[in-house]
This record gives structure tokens, C-alpha cells and sequence, in this order.
């Protein structure tokens, strides 16, 4: 028998145990916290991360950026400066008590991210006169790739966005690099939509392509060139679709809208 | 805290865009989650669980909380991927973290389908027990065994400390 088999009344006390772990428990409060002394907790969570790894997706390099700047910024006002009784996860913290890791400590922390942001300054300064323009780079990459390169025309679908649009993808799976090229696609308010790259991948699931990134077809006219951002490696491309969401873009597309498709054939 | 993040912003993001519905929401509750990751770190403590752990547990709450205040379903981006037996980590993941979720994915695959799948959706999606039923078509009562027993089972695999009987 195991040792949880529950007794009279368990099944009620472990209903509620269950609407406190979906957060549907009456009279809840905001969690926040943490409560590692919650075997319930500590259950939940280790499904959580196994869920997490099962689908797991790596911190794009943008929000890792902003995420370190901010912590930097917030770590100091936040952090306690003594007591407490563990150790620090993944990174030092001024030491907490008797017996556990002892750390670094603050200043270097304050002092990485104000590198960081030195760093960051510096690139903004010196690189951008040097960094060539997307339709230069696409020249680059067609020129100098050869036959790994694939190169595929857009079809157009019978979403209205689509009527005069034409142009092409240009990608290399061997740099994780490419660029879209479109005429005639019309321009988006930012403010209310944008338009959503998806890479589909042989070897991902096609319900879930991989998010290539959001970009705005500005109203000047003329060919526009996007750099692909893909979220995650691509590995096998198979197909690459446009579509239009809300701005910043979704994780899951209705695609209810998706005017333009490349295939690899 | 650049270790944290290389360490463990994946795992964040990727629970982030489980339970998001948009991407611009997966990145504000990535956000909040490291912000109560720096806030809570004196808390840690490594004899009672693994960083991973702590972390998963800081975000997941997190994200519940997002949910109830949001009043919406979360977007189930993996919902089928987490039907039948657990799936390989996907290329990217950090290994030490594929170790540190092994344990977990090990048991779960002990767990009968509807089980496993019950427990997802509760405990990474914010599901009540009604809900759960409604999404599955199974009686409530039903769907609140399942879970019991389901859950019961994974403590046992995964934290087995010494108890009393019954539920703590």
C-alpha cells in the first residue's frame, strides 16, 4: 500500500491541493514566492521543467541583453544583504550563512552588467558605419555560397496582401543566415499589425514552425530586403510562410492571414 | 547572474512560451521571472531541491499567477507534444539541464496517458479540474482521480521523503 493512499476526507484536502497548484484554489492569493518546503511544489515544478526541456526554445540573444541590463539595475535594490540560508542559483550572491557557497558577491555583478553595457555602446558605435545594408548582404550570401544556397520565389496566396507581391527567400542553413526580398507586398501600420516570418523545418513538428521574426514593409515602395532571425536553429528548412498578426508578433499563428509561401522543392 | 542566465534562460522561455499567448506576453513574464529569481535567490536551498528545481517552481507559479490575473487560457504551444511518451529533449537544450529534467520525464512516463496529460495541463497550464474534464470529455470525477493518483505517483518517484499517511 503506498504510504500517500489517502485517508477520510484526503480526496477534498487533495482536491484543494491540486486548485492551490492550477492556481484555482478560493481565496488564493498571488503566489510569488517560491515554497521549496512544499513537496506539492516540488512535484509541480520538476513537471514543469520536464515540460520545459520536452519543448525547449533558447533565450533569444535580444531578451537575454535586456534581461541582463535590467538585473543589473534591479539586482542591488532587491537583493538582501545578508541572512537567509541557501545558496544562489546560477550565479554568486554575498554570502548567506554558516556552511553554504560563498560567493563574489554584488559589486562583481553591478560591475559585469555596467561592462556589458560599455560593451554594448561600443558595438552600437563602431559597428554600425561598417555593417552593410540587408540588400548588400543578400548580394554577399547569393555571390559567395554557391549551390548551398537555396533560392526560392514566393507564391502568392488569395489573401489580398498578396495580389502584387512578389519576391524571394534567400537562405543558408549551413550560416543560419538568409533574407527576404518582397515587391509590391503593402505596407503595414506597425501599430496594428505586422507581418510574421515561419520557417518550417523538417525536422520540428509542422504544427509548430520555427518563428522566423516579425518585420514592417515600410511605404516607400520598391524591394524591401528582411534578414531571417530565426528563434532556434534551423535544421532542414521545407517551407517559409508570411503571415499577419498583431504587433510584436505571436508564438502560435492562427494563420488566418498568410499571403506569401516559399517551398523547397 | 550572467551564469543564471545562460544556465537557465532557456527553461524560462520555453515555460514562458508555453503559457503565453503572444510572444511580446512571453517576454514580459520572462521578465517578472527573473526579477523574483534575483528577489528569491537567498531562498534557495540545495539539500531540498536542484536549481532547475527552484527555478521551474518560481516560474511556474509565476506564470499561474499571470494566468489568473489574465483571466485567459493559455495558448497549449506543446499541449500535443506532451501527449504519449515524453519526447527527447529538442537539439539546443543545455544537457546539464536534459539530466537535472530526465528524473522527471522518467516518471512521468510511468503515469497511464490520461494521467500525465491531466497533470500538464493543471499543474504547467493553469487548468482547473472542471476545465480539464471539459477539454478531455471525461466525467470530473474522473479527472480528479486521475490526477490524484497521478500526482501521488510522481511524488513517490520523485520526492520520496519520509511522510506521514494522507496528504500533507
Amino acid at each position: 500500500m503506498s504510504r500517500f493512499d489517502h485517508q477520510d476526507g484526503d480526496e477534498e484536502r487533495f482536491d484543494r491541493v491540486v486548485a492551490t497548484l492550477s492556481g484555482h484554489a478560493e481565496g488564493q492569493s498571488a503566489a510569488g514566492g517560491a515554497n521549496l518546503q512544499d513537496p506539492w511544489e516540488r512535484v509541480a515544478a520538476e513537471v514543469a521543467l520536464a515540460a520545459a526541456v520536452e519543448g525547449y526554445q533558447p533565450l533569444p540573444e535580444s531578451l537575454r541583453t535586456k534581461l541582463a541590463i535590467e538585473a543589473a539595475a534591479t539586482v542591488g535594490a532587491t537583493l538582501p544583504s545578508s541572512g537567509g540560508a541557501g545558496s544562489s542559483p546560477g550565479f554568486d550572491l554575498p554570502d548567506r550563512g554558516p556552511g553554504r557557497a560563498s560567493p563574489i558577491g554584488l559589486p562583481w555583478i553591478l560591475a559585469a552588467a555596467s561592462l556589458l553595457v560599455a560593451v554594448l555602446g561600443w558595438m552600437q558605435a563602431w559597428s554600425l558605419p561598417f555593417e552593410p545594408s540587408p540588400a548588400a548582404a543578400r548580394a554577399r550570401l547569393v555571390a559567395g555560397e554557391g549551390d548551398e544556397v537555396l533560392r526560392l520565389p514566393w507564391t502568392a496566396t488569395d489573401d489580398p496582401a498578396a495580389a502584387a507581391a512578389s519576391g524571394d527567400v534567400v537562405w543558408s542553413t549551413k550560416g543560419q543566415q538568409g533574407y527576404l526580398r518582397f515587391r509590391g507586398l503593402p505596407a503595414n501600420d506597425s501599430r496594428v499589425e505586422q507581418y510574421q516570418l515561419w520557417i518550417f523545418d523538417a525536422r520540428q513538428d509542422e504544427r509548430y514552425p520555427i518563428d522566423g521574426g516579425v518585420f514592417d514593409i515600410p511605404p516607400e515602395g520598391g524591394d524591401v530586403v528582411v534578414p531571417i532571425r530565426p528563434a532556434i536553429r534551423v535544421a532542414q528548412p521545407t517551407m517559409f510562410a508570411v503571415t499577419i498578426e498583431k504587433p510584436g508578433g505571436v508564438v502560435v499563428s492562427s494563420r488566418e492571414r498568410l499571403p506569401l509561401l516559399a517551398k523547397v522543392e | 547572474m550572467e551564469a543564471c542566465l545562460d544556465r537557465y534562460g532557456g527553461l524560462v522561455w520555453s515555460l514562458a512560451l508555453r503559457m503565453c499567448r503572444a510572444r511580446d506576453d512571453a517576454e514580459e513574464a520572462t521578465q517578472e521571472i527573473f526579477l523574483e529569481i534575483w528577489r528569491q535567490a537567498g531562498r534557495f536551498d540545495e539539500e531540498i531541491a536542484t536549481e532547475a528545481t527552484f527555478i521551474a517552481m518560481i516560474a511556474r507559479r509565476r506564470l499561474i499567477d499571470r494566468h489568473r490575473r489574465s483571466q485567459r487560457q493559455p495558448t497549449m504551444v506543446c499541449e500535443d507534444q506532451l501527449d504519449g511518451t515524453p519526447a527527447e529533449p529538442p537539439v539546443g537544450c543545455p544537457v546539464e539541464l536534459a539530466e537535472e529534467a530526465a528524473r522527471a520525464r522518467e516518471g512521468l512516463t510511468r503515469l497511464g496517458d490520461d494521467e500525465r496529460r491531466f497533470i500538464e495541463w493543471s499543474v504547467c497550464d493553469g487548468m482547473s479540474h472542471a476545465e480539464v474534464a471539459s477539454r478531455s470529455g471525461q466525467p470530473l470525477g474522473t479527472v480528479k482521480s486521475k490526477i490524484r493518483r497521478g500526482l501521488i505517483r510522481l511524488r513517490e518517484l520523485l520526492d520520496p521523503q519520509p511522510q506521514q499517511g494522507g496528504v500533507a
